[in-house]
């Protein structure tokens, strides 16, 4: 078993990564969450192993060829309509906090 | 006009076709008479999201215009209106999945199945309210408030499609389309006394579907029979360039495959570890009689072995939110979306952080941090890998069942009747626990289909799914037909 110990500072470091803030209640919430979720996780350590050469791929089997598509260019969305949803954009750029000061 | 003077309740896809052809109805009349029925229901079960009549009319009426263009017979649902699941793009209908992340966010293009359903005659009726980005097993997770069951309004509709198995059940559609990750199309079907089909990975084009776990998420139908969801699987089925998982299988004709349609002679299976621990009492004894009336139909039920089905739920929250952490963090506040207010003047990480942080919701950020985690250095082998591993061992699971002589696999569709709002909150794996016998079908890539088959003795719908090898929705479809006929379970509605 993987037994993991789901402090306070694992849950800000899983949150650093995922690019979320988490108030203290959250980081409280969270941890109770995942504690229990990986808790019930774990029981895939029971799962028998498969020999070296497994290949997990859904597509594999009885499903058919994908086929690639011709290099062909075709109509794409035009850049205003692309650009209608930004938050906040100047012409064909999407405005962000400057980053070089 | 006829369409006018039947229930909605009882417009089914094929009747409204068969209205149009027989020229006693338009699709604007159609749209009509479901834009009354939902005017005066929708807010009771909040299954919408948007409800616009204008909008509705319009698209009506441009279905009548190709109707006039094309001929109605060349259209496999002329004048069908459908629901769609607001995680599909609807060009320039709003696109929220459920988040305020997606609050005001508008779509400049159709998903493809959209597009399919619009050149089959069909037309969009309004979009429906779901578990925020599909994350969800009873449509309470929505950043605009939890969908309730026309059955028992202080029930779950399930979930994540449970604005849309709330509105067919309730005869606000004949059609909606779902997606379905772990059991979001079957397991709301279940719970809403509907027909709901999960096709083959592969076999629908998912281009405008916002994606969640792009390894297991397909989008089907949700109707109140097995031939309406043959009829609109009919259209969705095919090959799509713009989506690189879509397959080259074409398939047609499932409509008309069920005229002759019959279980006599069929091989069904029943798994054990399905049907005994952990299965509500009532579910249990519908599932028995379900059982006995597919024998009675002529089919040889035996019972099979999914011995690593167990695994399949602990796999699926591995997987699954691995592809949610990654599919998610497009959501950013810069090219689309919600953006947090002032967060422009702050640092680029922080306009990042802000606004994904008051964007998602709880369990959005729970299934977030939970994929970030077992990804992360460290984790993937205890994680990850193992959870692909037990993936591999449930996929050969269903396989050997297959080559043992079944046609089909009959488990319940969830092992639970519809519990009440609030119930599961508290619990994420009693929630999660929901899909158990959904969610491998996922994990497998294989079609399944959820039939009702019996209420509770309080009057709650029970489902009984069927399963399939990959890509043989006709023999899936039929099965389910055939059961349909041999029963009246399909027949019930609420009473709203």
């Amino acid at each position: 078993m993987t037994r993991i110990n789901v402090d306070e500072s694992l849950v800000r470091k899983v949150s650093d990564l995922a690019n979320l803030y988490l108030s203290e209640e959250e980081v409280c919430f969270y941890q109770g969450r995942l504690a229990r979720i990986l808790d019930y996780v774990d029981q895939l350590d029971t799962a028998q192993a498969l020999g070296k050469d497994w290949r997990g791929d859904i597509l594999r089997g009885e499903t058919p060829e994908t086929p690639e598509r011709s290099d062909v260019v075709t109509p794409s969305l035009p850049v205003e309509e692309a650009m209608s949803q930004a938050p906040a954009h100047s012409g064909t750029a999407f405005q962000v906090p400057r980053i070089i000061e | 006009m006829a369409a006018t003077q039947t229930p909605c309740s009882e417009l089914t896809a094929k009747k409204i076709v068969g209205l149009l052809q027989a020229g006693q109805a338009s699709a604007e009349e159609v749209a009509k008479s479901f834009l009354e029925r939902t005017r005066q229901t929708h807010q009771q079960l909040n299954s919408h999201l948007h409800f616009d009549e204008n909008a509705a009319i319009a698209e009506a009426r441009a279905a009548d215009r190709l109707i006039r263009e094309k001929g109605v017979s060349e259209l496999p649902l002329a004048g069908v209106p459908v629901l769609i699941k607001d995680n599909i793009c609807v060009r320039g209908s709003k696109t929220t999945c459920g988040s305020r992340m997606l609050g005001n966010y508008v779509a400049p293009y159709d998903a493809t199945v959209i597009s399919r359903l619009r050149a089959a005659g069909a037309f969009v009726l309004g979009k429906t309210n779901m578990d925020e980005f599909a994350m969800g097993s009873s449509s309470e997770n929505s950043a605009f408030g939890p969908v309730r069951n026309p059955w028992h309004l202080d029930h779950v509709p399930g979930g994540s499609s449970g604005g849309s198995g709330a509105a067919v059940a309730a005869g606000l559609a004949p059609v909606a389309l779902g997606s379905d990750t772990g059991g979001s199309i079957r397991q709301p079907a279940s719970f809403c006394g509907i027909t709901g089909l999960k096709p083959t990975y592969g076999s629908v084009s998912r281009f405008g579907l916002v994606a969640f776990g792009s390894s297991l998420d397909q989008i089907g139908p949700m109707t109140t029979t097995v031939e309406d969801a043959a009829m609109v699987y009919d259209v969705l089925a095919g090959l799509d360039p713009r989506d690189s998982t879509s397959v080259n299988h074409p398939q047609s004709g499932f409509a008309a495959a069920l005229s002759t349609a019959s279980l006599k002679g069929r091989t069904i299976g029943v798994p054990d570890e399905l049907l005994d621990k952990g299965v509500d009492p009532e579910v249990a004894r519908c599932l028995e009689r379900a059982i006995g009336e597919v024998q009675a139909a002529g089919a040889t039920v035996k019972k099979v072995r999914l011995p690593n089905i167990a695994s399949s739920v602990a796999a699926y929250y591995v997987i699954a939110t691995a592809e949610a952490s990654a599919n998610l963090a497009r959501f950013d506040g810069v090219r689309y979306g919600y953006r947090a207010e002032g967060a422009g003047r702050k640092t680029l990480k922080e306009l990042y952080r802000t606004s994904r942080s008051q964007g998602f919701g709880r369990e959005v950020k729970q299934r977030i941090m939970l994929g970030t985690f077992v990804l992360s250095s460290g984790y993937y082998d205890a994680f990850y890998a193992k959870a692909n591993k037990a993936r591999e061992l449930i996929t050969r699971d269903f396989s050997a069942v297959f080559d043992s002589g079944c046609d089909l696999i009959l488990t319940p569709t969830s092992p639970t009747p519809p519990f009440k709002l609030g119930e599961k909150l508290s619990d994420p794996v009693a929630m999660y626990l929901s899909d158990v016998c959904t969610i491998g079908v996922n994990l497998a890539g294989l079609p399944a289909i959820s039939v009702p088959c019996g209420l509770t003795t309080s009057g709650l719908p029970v489902g009984m799914q069927l399963i399939a090898r990959k890509f043989n929705e006709k023999s899936l479809l039929t099965g389910a037909y055939a059961y349909e006929r041999a029963t009246d379970w399909h027949k019930a509605r609420p009473c709203l």
